[in-house]
This record gives structure tokens, C-alpha cells and sequence, in this order.
């Protein structure tokens, strides 16, 4: 198996208290793996850890060979891990191209400078920059929303922005954070056809956190569960759909007993 | 409406700008050439504090510090050494300001990069805080300027001030400062590093996330309102010839802040708007503080009455228009363009 996402023995404690502990997987590439647990059972924690916005305890994060448990957000967008937010965080008063063009905002060439004087070469940046995001736009369904600001869109269509935004970086790694939350299941059906082709097409490995099972059962190759920061079980959604732990965690004890 | 048309728009504009303003420096009196000088200068500053307040998001209170080190610099930079020799009787100034001269626009600039490198050294603790710590740490950084404008004697001649400086700013001056800073801040506003500025403020967690590198981003907003308040600053010591620490106090910081609210937070066009309306409103008011004659009664003039009439107006605003004038909308050609191409369809409808 071709690793080259993994965390080993991550730990994250915030004081006294211990969301995530030891927690270790490996992606490979072109996978598309689900992350489930009750509330609270500290999956977010894992995308915020993996993203730099919050540091580890202990323990590693390898990316392409590299530690990057340490680097700052930006800098591990920069090297190719992108993501979405379980609570939707769009630029809410700037329009759905201004929200895709300011992934681009790390790869410019062209200084702020040219950006003053306006120079040719910021120019036809800014002019290429401008059909890419619409590139992006038109691929998740959103062209014809371009120039409408990201808080007047609609909830299904500002989750798809939101996709759209985090692979405008160009990431190799995408997490998705509840991509599904509040949605109708004709929404949720295209969703999941939207996530295959996106993966398919821009050859990219997907990491996603979802409570709907139905819709992690369909669309994702293994699945990894974590329950009270701690990981329960690991592998196909056949194989964690009859693993008792996962029952338990889920169902709780007496409903074990019974069944 | 295509780019080149609006080109030529934009220069057009700019040509009769400083038509007007050619037109004025040769046929207006000196009372109407000062106000202009003031609201050109209040340009500079209010576009460039926007920059930082309205753009990025940050509640910056610190503009007057630039704008003194601005005003301080230039214009012991532009002082003749005799100049300097009468000002500071109670101390002597320090070596090498005793010596040098330089011409007014290698002053201005000097104190424009002055102010930077201050914006630059002050944003490390500045920009880690965010929100109501970086109002109350800017305003301490302001008042720390101000202070030891006060203190350094043998710098800045101290609470005595400096004198006597030669009345460079004119009207190409003034205005073009302000051109040069309305254009260049905003195209850095309209290109990606402005939305990359403008990600900042509307989400902070998500722009990380999506590769800005908050600290730079903020930092380069930063240091270019530094650097042209600094220039402004230095334009204002030299139209009113005589600065002093008093100057510099935290009401200047406040009338911009008004100017920007007024205008409309995060609008370039309403920081300009702001900064006219101010200028020209502050004389155009003095009216209200004339004695007056109405049927029987006489009212007597009232000194102050024009602030009690600014702050009013700030009220209406706050009340009926929460957005300023502009909100974060911009004049542009194609808004125009649509505005009378309605107006023409209504027309037609009738």
C-alpha cells in the first residue's frame, strides 16, 4: 500500500482534558476514506490537527515524507491539504469567484507591487486566475452564481462552494467535514456523485467526517472509527458495519445486550 | 462596457480633476485653496486608513503616530540649518539633522518610509492580538509617538514644536498625493491581494485555510496606510507650517475614524466622500457659529456649535444609514453606466 498520508500516535489534550488520543492512520493515495463517530468523539479535532489549525500534543503528522505537525495553516495548504468546515465558513459579503480566486492567493507570482501599478504580467495573473476560479465554479454547479455574494446562496449551494474553494488550491489531500449536514437525499445523492467525480477527476484523495451512514456507507473504500477520542475500529463498511465495539459505541450497551 | 473605454474614462476624470484644481490655484482665493489642500490630504489619509479599518478589518487607532513621524520627519528633513538653529533654543538639535537639508519630495518620501518602518516594527506585538486588544494596543502606540514627540527635545524640539517651515504643499501636491493614493490602494484593493484582505476580515480560520498567510497580509496593509499617512503627514506639517505634539493627539485618529464610518467602512469611494465632506463640511458649518438674526431675536455666535452639529450628523448616519453613505459599494463606471441606462428605461417607459 502506497501510504503517504499518516499520523502516528497523535494526541491532542486541551488541559485536563483528552479529545484524541493516540490516533494513527494511513491514507493511500486516491483513496477515499470515512471518519465516523458519536458527537464529541474528537473527528474534527483530527481535521483541525491535520490542517494546522491546532497543534498536536504528541505525535506526527507525515505528509509526502514530511512532518508537518508543526507548520502554520497556510503553509500546509500550500502543500497540498485543503479542506471544508463542518459549520460553513465562506467569505460571506464577497461574491462565489472572489471566494474560489482567493485560493490562488499562494501560488501569485506577481508582487504586490505590480499589483499597484497594475503591471501586464499581474494583469493576465489576475485574468488567468479569474477563468480558473470560474473553471472551478462552473465544475461544482456554480456558474451562474458567480457575481452572487456567498451568503445569499443557499445552504446545499454554499457547502458546494465551499468544495469548490478548497479544491481550487489544488490540493492532493481533501478533507471534508460533514459535507452532507442539513441536506435533503436527492442533495445528498448528487453530493455524493459530485465528491466521486471530483476525485476521479482531479485524482485526489478524499478524507471526510460524516454522520449519515447511509451516505458514508455508499461512497467510501474503508472507514475509520473513533469514539470518545480513541479509535475503535478500522476497515470496509461491511466489516465496521457488524464490528460489535462500533455497535456499542453507537447503540450503547443494554441495546448489545438485547441484540 | 469594455476596459479601454473605461481607461480613457479614468484619465478623463483625472484630467479634469486637475483642471479644476489648476483652474482654482489661479483664480481662487486663499480661504477656498486651503480648504482644498485640506480635503486633499484628508483623502490620502482617509483611503489609506480604510486600507486597514475598512478592507482588512482591523480597528486600527493608532494613524496619528504615522502621521506625526510622517509630519516630524519631513520636515525636519526639509528645514534649513539656520531654521533648525532658531527653533530649538532650549536644546541643540542632534548631529546629523543639524546639518543636512534635502528637497521637499526626497522629505516626503523619507517620511513616508519613516512612518513603514515604524508600522513595521510595531505590527510583530500589534497583529498577534485581534478585535478590541489591537483598538487598545494601536491607540497606546499612537499616544506613545505623541509622547515622546513631547519629550525628545534635542529631536523634535519637543512641547515647543517646529516653526516657520516653508509653505511647500500646494495644490499639485495635495492632490496628487491623493490621486496617486486613491489609484494605487485601489488596485491593490481590487486585485487578489485585496481579496486575500478582504478573506481575512469576513474569516479568519477559513482564509488560513485556504493558504493566506494572515500576519503578511495584514502586515503589507499596515505598512502602506503607514507609509501614505506618513506622506500626508508630512504634506499637513507643511501647509500649516507649524507642528507641534499637540497636533498629533487622539482626535485626529477620531476624525478619521469618523470620516471612514461616515463614508462607509471598506469603501474607497466613501472614504473620499468622508474626507470632502469633512474638509469642506468643518468650514462650510462655520455659519452656525456666527451670530444670527432671526425676526426679533438674536442668537448669539456659539464657538464649538459645528462640532455639536458634526456629531448630530454622525448620529443621523449611525441611525439611518448603520452602512455610511457608500456601505462597501464602489462608484464605478459600470454602476454608473447601469444607474443611466435605468434612468433612460424609466424614461422610456413613460
Amino acid at each position: 500500500m502506497n501510504s503517504f498520508f499518516q499520523m502516528r500516535q497523535v494526541t491532542k489534550e486541551f488541559g485536563g482534558l483528552r479529545a484524541v488520543s493516540d490516533f494513527s492512520i494511513a491514507l493511500a493515495r486516491g483513496e477515499l476514506t470515512g471518519l465516523i463517530g458519536p458527537n464529541g468523539a474528537g473527528k474534527t479535532t483530527v481535521f483541525n490537527m491535520i490542517t494546522g489549525i491546532l497543534k498536536p500534543t504528541r505525535g506526527d503528522i507525515i505528509w509526502n515524507g514530511e512532518d508537518i505537525s508543526r507548520l502554520p495553516a497556510h503553509m500546509i495548504t500550500a502543500r497540498g491539504i485543503s479542506r471544508t468546515f463542518q459549520n460553513i465558513k465562506l467569505f460571506g459579503d464577497m461574491s462565489s469567484l472572489e471566494n474560489v480566486m482567493v485560493s490562488f492567493h499562494y501560488s501569485m507570482d506577481s508582487t504586490f507591487l505590480s499589483a499597484m501599478l497594475g503591471l501586464p504580467k499581474h494583469r493576465r495573473e489576475e485574468k488567468r486566475i479569474r477563468e480558473q476560479s470560474l473553471k472551478y465554479l462552473e465544475e461544482a454547479g456554480l456558474g451562474r452564481l458567480a457575481f452572487e455574494k456567498a451568503q445569499n446562496l443557499p445552504y446545499g449551494l454554499q457547502r458546494k462552494l465551499e468544495i469548490a474553494r478548497a479544491l481550487a488550491t489544488g490540493p492532493g489531500l481533501l478533507l471534508l467535514d460533514e459535507p452532507a449536514a442539513g441536506m435533503n437525499p436527492v442533495e445528498k445523492n448528487e453530493l455524493a456523485d459530485f465528491i466521486l467525480r471530483i476525485r476521479e477527476k482531479h485524482e485526489i484523495t478524499i478524507f471526510l467526517i460524516e454522520h449519515d451512514m447511509k451516505f458514508v456507507m455508499s461512497i467510501c473504500e474503508r472507514i475509520k472509527v473513533i469514539h470518545y477520542g480513541q479509535s475503535i475500529a478500522e476497515g470496509s463498511p461491511v466489516e465496521v458495519r457488524s464490528n460489535p465495539e462500533v455497535i456499542r459505541a453507537y447503540l450503547g450497551d443494554s441495546f448489545h445486550a438485547q441484540g | 462596457m469594455n476596459d479601454k473605454l473605461k481607461f480613457c474614462l479614468n484619465i478623463g476624470t483625472l484630467f479634469l480633476l486637475f483642471g479644476v484644481i489648476f483652474l482654482f490655484g489661479r483664480y481662487g482665493s486663499g480661504y477656498q485653496i486651503r480648504i482644498l489642500n485640506d480635503i486633499g490630504i484628508f483623502i490620502t489619509l482617509a483611503v489609506s486608513y480604510n486600507l486597514v479599518n475598512g478592507v482588512c478589518g482591523l480597528l486600527h487607532l493608532g494613524p496619528n503616530g504615522f502621521i506625526a513621524i510622517g509630519a516630524y520627519t519631513s520636515a525636519l528633513l526639509s528645514m534649513t540649518p539656520a531654521e533648525k538653529e532658531l527653533n530649538f533654543i532650549l536644546d541643540h538639535v542632534i548631529w546629523p539633522l543639524s546639518v543636512i537639508q534635502l528637497p521637499f519630495a526626497v522629505s516626503l518620501l523619507a517620511a513616508g518610509f519613516m512612518a513603514a518602518l515604524f508600522a513595521f516594527f510595531i505590527s510583530f506585538p500589534v497583529l498577534r492580538v485581534r478585535g478590541d486588544y489591537l483598538a487598545i494596543v494601536t491607540l497606546g502606540f499612537g499616544e506613545v509617538v505623541r509622547v515622546l514627540c513631547n519629550a525628545g527635545q534635542s529631536v523634535t524640539n519637543g512641547p515647543l514644536g517646529l516653526k516657520g517651515l516653508y509653505p511647500h504643499t500646494n495644490l499639485w501636491w495635495s492632490w496628487g498625493v491623493a490621486a496617486l493614493a486613491v489609484i494605487v490602494i485601489k488596485k491593490l484593493i481590487d486585485s487578489n491581494y485585496g481579496l486575500a484582505m478582504k478573506a481575512i476580515r469576513e474569516d479568519e480560520t477559513a482564509a488560513r485555510a485556504m493558504g493566506v498567510d494572515p500576519f503578511r497580509r495584514l502586515m503589507l496593509a499596515f505598512l502602506i496606510s503607514a507609509f501614505f499617512s506618513g506622506i500626508a503627514g508630512g504634506l499637513l506639517a507643511h501647509l500649516i507650517t507649524t507642528i507641534s505634539p499637540g497636533l498629533f493627539t487622539f482626535v485626529l485618529t477620531f476624525n478619521l475614524l469618523i470620516i471612514i464610518v461616515v463614508g462607509g467602512l471598506g469603501s474607497t469611494t466613501g472614504a473620499v466622500i468622508g474626507a470632502v465632506l469633512f474638509a469642506w463640511g468643518g468650514e462650510a458649518l462655520r455659519i452656525v457659529e456666527r451670530p444670527m438674526q432671526m425676526g426679533s431675536f438674536t442668537i448669539p455666535g456659539i464657538p464649538g456649535m459645528r462640532m455639536v452639529i458634526f456629531s448630530l450628523i454622525l448620529m443621523l448616519v449611525i441611525l439611518f444609514a448603520r452602512k455610511g453613505i457608500m456601505g462597501r459599494r464602489e462608484l464605478s463606471w459600470s454602476f454608473l453606466a447601469s444607474k443611466f441606462a435605468e434612468l433612460k428605461g424609466t424614461q422610456t417607459h413613460q
